[in-house]
């Protein structure tokens, strides 16, 4: 099938990266045009959005994220997102957006100090997202998380900024949307799970959407992210 | 360091007046330049774009007789 008429995502792949594969697929299963981008190239090949996708970029040394930074395509991505491409960082790329000042906060090593790897539930805060623009707040959504670095934090003068300006767009939550410490994975402060920029068109989050699109191997949460990012980079086509 | 560790650490080994332990990380840097204000200049450039977060972390520039080497 041609990509003619469908938005076109693109996929970075830093060294290091586990989830550019699936994150391609994804966009493909839900009817896009995945783009596989280069982290050594300054070309975004002309795609509507941007995935920065989950593993362990540049062996994660330093910090999680924080040398995939300075990585080239990254003065491409941050362009991108300053005229409104929706960018959306996840697990691994949710790292690099923090590290590039593009989203507040940044992510440390799990509260319990032990790598995470399970099916969770995430209630939508906000429909203002690439991910969540056809969602609806309180909405819950069933995806996994696999880190070991997940723990959201941030200045209180941050954290505050983000709550009173609705930056949060998932909460770790109960399956029935309740929030609490046992239903946050790594204890994240506030339960956050992802959060978006000022300007709504940047948004990372722990959790891996891609890894549940498909019925065959589980939730499908992901989904309705997906679907809201395709309608999200059709509007960048049409814009 | 985190709640849990610090918790774990009380428990066992670590003397009750201990409150506030801070882990950190040493960097080395052996720098070529043509004065030591420009080596200082580039070390903390480095550090402060580079090798820390100030989200998370502080630090703290040091030559290498003042620890001791």
């Amino acid at each position: 099938m041609s990509d003619a008429g469908r938005p076109r995502i693109g996929v970075v792949t830093f060294p290091g990266s586990l989830d550019d594969r699936d994150a391609l697929r994804a966009v493909r299963f839900m009817g896009g045009g995945g783009v596989a981008l280069w982290h050594a190239d300054r070309d975004l090949q002309g795609v509507h959005a941007v995935i920065l996708p989950g593993g362990f970029s540049y062996g994660d040394y330093l910090r999680c994220g924080a040398i995939a930074r300075f990585a080239p395509i990254m003065d491409e991505v941050r362009a991108f997102a300053e005229a409104g491409g929706a960018v959306v960082g996840i697990c691994n790329g949710f790292q690099i957006l923090c590290e590039a000042g593009l989203l507040p906060g940044a992510l440390i090593r799990n509260r319990q100090l032990r790598f995470v790897c399970r099916w969770v539930d995430v209630r939508v805060e906000t429909s203002v997202s690439p991910l969540s623009a056809e969602l609806v707040a309180g909405e819950v959504l069933r995806v996994p998380v696999k880190h070991g670095e997940g723990q959201f934090v941030a200045s209180a003068a941050d954290l505050d900024r983000i709550e009173r300006e609705g930056l949060v767009v998932f909460r770790y939550c109960s399956p029935d949307g309740a929030i609490g410490e046992p239903h946050t994975p790594n204890g994240a402060a506030n339960a956050i799970a992802g959060l978006r920029n000022d300007a709504g068109n940047v948004v990372g989050l722990m959790p891996h959407p891609e890894h549940a699109v498909d019925p065959d191997v589980g939730a499908t949460g992901g989904q309705p992210m997906f679907a809201s990012l395709l309608s999200s980079a059709l509007a960048h086509v049409s814009a | 360091m985190n709640r849990t560790a610090r918790r774990a650490s009380r428990s066992s080994s670590e003397p009750g007046n201990v409150t506030t332990p801070i882990r950190g990380r040493h960097v080395e840097l052996t720098i070529e330049a043509e004065s030591e204000e420009a080596a200082q200049a580039q070390v903390q450039e480095m550090a402060a774009r580079l090798l820390s977060n100030p989200v998370i972390e502080e630090f703290q520039v040091l030559r290498a007789e003042q620890v001791g080497r």
